[in-house]
């Protein structure tokens, strides 16, 4: 009996369920030795649970979609949730820290008519998660890697060092020693594979906060590069600007500010 | 069957299946008339526009891709074009070249998407495209390989292809060396070979006939096929600079939607998209991808939203030709982006995303600091469409059963490629019979 | 004097024979040793290797030789040889051990015992081949003679033997 497999939508761009399918020739391997239940986006089919295995991805940001997720919840033995919006509540999170009225009278000329909460918020928050896939997109190597475990019966790991480590291995001049780039490298999860220093900018921190990371010391750094006040909030206050290192971190700079 | 005695039918699909993003349908039927049909968008809206105020301008490309997993660069570039044309940057042309070659990668792996794992289905008896490849191998694995050539190029220019990394105001922050082009070249023409047959094949198919009174709207420019430059026409006369996009389309609000609509002021709704670029663009397509266009037997240009599906494959033949004019002539732009001061102001800027027009407004502050965006994704503008080639379908699936008439539905839906979380600052269609 | 006995490895097949051997010491671990199961380690590989005296690395290893060798090399050997490690793992040991060295927190002593292993279909996990039993127990007969000597080594010095 296959593995059934469900694929679940929240809040988000669908860049990283999207990885399945950049996974090319694995896609088809996948697909012979697992049940795809229910992934909307590639069949019309559907099934209903019990999942062996939940994907889901995107944040929480209505009151549909919070009862949702613990349908998912009670319908899967295992769930994994991919990307930011799902681990991190992704960058519409940065709605958190906002009036979200507002939000909601800037975009749309009648806002009553939409449904929504004033936070975006991971699944963590809402359901016991048993294992998160870190990135913005999801890396499809790690995500391959996470299904091979699982179909295997063995726990996943990831590895949660920083980016610098990464960027050493693939031999790129550091972009903050050599070119005075402010870079989040230091204090982000590796899994992209230094993809940003490699094209000569910094990192903008979209694999969420690394395991080893020392927040204290990066502040201090960005400040020896002129980067304080709204600039520093700016680059924490991004697509995982809610985990709590980072919103910590955030948050004490901008009371500092005022 | 539907009972003859009872007056009120509906007509429901809660969760429309391979299409990007959440979405409903709900047909209401009074009398075997169409009394009321919603394209319901319950995608949740995550409130681009008003999280990019108060951010710098540099950090639009980072933030405004999380707006699409499957067409990230439109938006990069969308909004990186409208910058540079408030704060008066010139383009050194290998960028704009490169820029190009962006938009072919990204294309292809979309289209190839759309066509083999969202559309073909429907059109060989599938559910989806595993099934397919039980009975198409063939076919699904040259999908593949067309996707996989895609986001090779994408990845190429900007380290991955969902959320590429590269591209800035002013250019990119690293350019390729010309040898690093250079090997995608074999790639690309194997996967020439494999477009051209994929234009064939969907050729096959059998399209639902239809004809409709549409106004198409896409980019046209003097000397190429529209990707990320040009003057605004349609099918019905317009003929404006990318500027004055407010000038003739306009948005509104409907209560079952997350998603603003869109219509031609003074008219109604118009048609975005691959189709829409090749109707008002074929005698740019150059004479090899002309001539495939004409084998397939279909006339160009026409008004059957049916025929998408074959401009789609079209497109990506037309890609892959452009991928390779532009890496045979590369040679690596120095410095690999202008520099640039910001001023206050607003830049207007459209590109041509795969499913069409996409259109960017951003005022900034004097510092470059975002004061205001305007984000308009061309599947929020075809939902208009999308509904009045839905009223046009009903009479003639009044009496079908409810399968077989969601399923016409759905594929009149995915004529337009959808993408919903786009759209919405899936199709649920919901029927009831009685 | 504190010996550190990592087995490294990943659950698939019979790259889980460091991880296999590690697990059985730690049922009885020698004296002055402690086992450590390192599954899919990484780089904090590098953290294990700090404030012991003496390590002993297992793993699993295809370089071409038959499948069952034992290759045992030191430090040393590692440092100067050539040859990778070929490991699907984010970080090798041969990596691991000349980084450590390199940054001053490696132990004096250390060895590594790799056990060469035939590339294999996926299986389920921690299934290891019928094939491997015999280099297991190698391994296991060579780790537990090593760390002896090592023990025998420091009791007589009275303090931890050097390199």
């Amino acid at each position: 009996m296959k593995p059934r497999i469900a694929v679940f939508k929240f809040a988000s761009c669908d860049g990283c369920q999207l990885q399945f399918l950049n996974a090319e020739d694995e896609l088809l391997k996948l697909a012979g030795l697992v049940d795809f239940a229910h992934f909307p986006q590639i069949r019309s089919r559907h099934l209903d649970g019990p999942y062996d295995i939940a994907f889901v991805e995107g944040s929480i940001t209505t009151p549909d979609d919070a009862r949702r997720i613990i349908r998912v919840r009670e319908d899967s033995r295992f769930l994994v949730t991919i990307g930011a919006c799902a681990t991190a509540g992704g960058i519409q999170a940065l709605r958190n820290w906002a009036d979200v009225e507002q939000y909601r009278s800037v975009v749309y000329p009648s806002p009553e008519f939409i449904s929504t909460l004033s936070t975006s918020t991971p699944i963590s928050e809402h359901v016991r998660v048993d294992f998160e896939i870190w990135g913005c997109p999801v890396d499809v190597r790690e995500l391959l890697s996470v299904v091979r475990s699982l179909l295997s019966g063995a726990k996943p790991v990831l590895p949660a060092h920083s980016v610098c480590m990464e960027c050493k291995r693939r031999g790129n001049a550091c972009v903050v020693v050599a070119r005075g780039e402010p870079c989040l490298g230091p204090v982000t999860r590796t899994g992209c594979g230094a993809l940003c220093p490699s094209l000569r900018r910094g990192c903008y921190g979209c694999f969420g906060p690394a395991d080893d990371q020392n927040m204290e010391s990066f502040t201090r750094l960005l400040a020896n590069q002129g980067i304080a006040g709204d600039d520093a909030l700016r680059r924490l206050r991004a697509i995982n600007g809610y985990v709590r290192p980072w919103r910590e971190t955030a948050d004490a700079i901008a009371a500092k500010k005022n | 069957m539907p009972s003859r005695r009872k007056k009120t039918r509906t007509i429901e699909v809660n969760y429309l299946t391979r299409v990007e993003g959440e979405s409903a349908l709900r047909i209401r039927l009074h009398d075997d008339q169409l009394a009321d049909l919603r394209l319901e968008i319950f995608e949740p809206p995550r409130f681009f526009e008003a999280l990019l105020r108060g951010r710098d301008c540099r950090e639009a490309p980072d933030l405004t891709a999380r707006i699409c997993g499957i067409c990230p660069v439109a938006y990069q570039m969308t909004a990186v074009h409208a910058f540079e044309r408030l704060f008066d940057i010139a383009i050194d042309p290998a960028i704009r070249a490169l820029r190009r070659l962006y938009y072919c990668g990204e294309w292809i792996e979309s289209h190839a998407l759309h066509v083999h794992v969202l559309a073909a289905p429907d059109f060989l008896g599938c559910d989806g495209v595993i099934a397919m490849a039980e009975k198409h191998r063939d076919a699904v694995e040259r999908g593949l390989r067309i996707r996989k050539l895609g986001n090779a190029i994408v990845a190429k220019l900007g380290g991955r292809s969902v959320h590429p990394v590269g591209a800035c105001i002013g250019g990119f922050t690293r350019v390729p060396r010309r040898d690093e082009l250079a090997v995608l070249r074999e790639q690309l023409l194997r996967g020439r070979a494999d477009a051209v047959e994929c234009v064939r094949w969907v050729s096959r198919f059998d399209l639902p006939a239809a004809n409709r009174d549409i106004e198409f709207v896409s980019l046209r420019h003097p000397d190429e096929y529209p990707m990320n430059e040009g003057r605004i026409v349609s099918s019905k006369g317009i003929d404006a600079p990318q500027e004055n996009f407010d000038d003739f389309f306009e948005e509104h609000q409907v209560p079952y939607s997350n998603a603003l609509r869109s219509k031609v002021k003074g008219r109604e709704s118009y048609f975005l998209g691959p189709l829409a670029r090749i109707n008002l663009n074929f005698d740019r397509l150059g004479p090899d991808v002309a001539s495939v266009a004409r084998d397939t037997g279909i006339p160009w240009p026409n008004s059957n939203p049916y025929t998408s599906i074959v401009a789609r494959a079209l497109e990506i033949l037309y890609a892959i030709d452009e991928a390779l004019r532009i890496i045979d002539a590369y040679e690596p732009p120095s410095p690999s982006a202008a520099p640039f001061h910001p001023r206050a102001g607003i830049g207007r800027a459209i590109t041509e995303a795969p499913r069409g027009l996409l259109y960017n407004a951003f005022e900034t502050d004097e510092r470059g600091s975002i004061r205001s965006a305007r984000i308009v994704p061309p599947t929020a503008q075809n939902q208009a469409r999308i509904e009045a080639d839905l009223r046009e379908l009903v009479p003639g699936i009044i009496q079908k059963t409810e399968a077989e008439a969601t399923h016409a539905c759905e594929m009149a839906i995915r004529n337009y490629d959808p993408c919903i979380s786009c759209s919405t600052h899936f199709l649920r269609l919901e029927t009831e019979r009685c | 004097m504190l010996i550190r006995i990592i087995g490294i490895g990943s659950p698939f097949g019979d790259d889980a024979c460091g991880l296999e051997v590690a697990r059985i010491l730690a049922e009885a671990p020698p004296p002055n040793c402690e086992v450590i199961v390192a599954d899919r380690p990484g780089v904090s590989l590098l953290e294990l290797m700090r404030g012991i005296d003496a390590a002993i690395l297992i793993d699993a290893v295809r370089s071409g030789a038959r499948a069952g060798t034992l290759h045992e090399l030191s430090f040393d050997d590692v440092a100067r040889c050539a040859a990778r490690f070929v490991s699907s793992h984010d970080m090798g040991v041969a990596e691991a051990v000349a980084l450590a060295r390199k940054l001053g927190c490696a132990p004096e002593r250390g060895k590594i015992f790799a056990i060469e292993i035939a590339p294999a279909p996926a299986r389920r996990a921690f299934t290891l081949s019928q094939t491997m039993r015999p280099a297991l127990k190698r391994a296991l007969d060579r780790v537990r003679s090593w760390a002896e000597e090592l023990s025998r080594e420091s009791a007589v010095s009275g303090h931890p033997p050097t390199a």
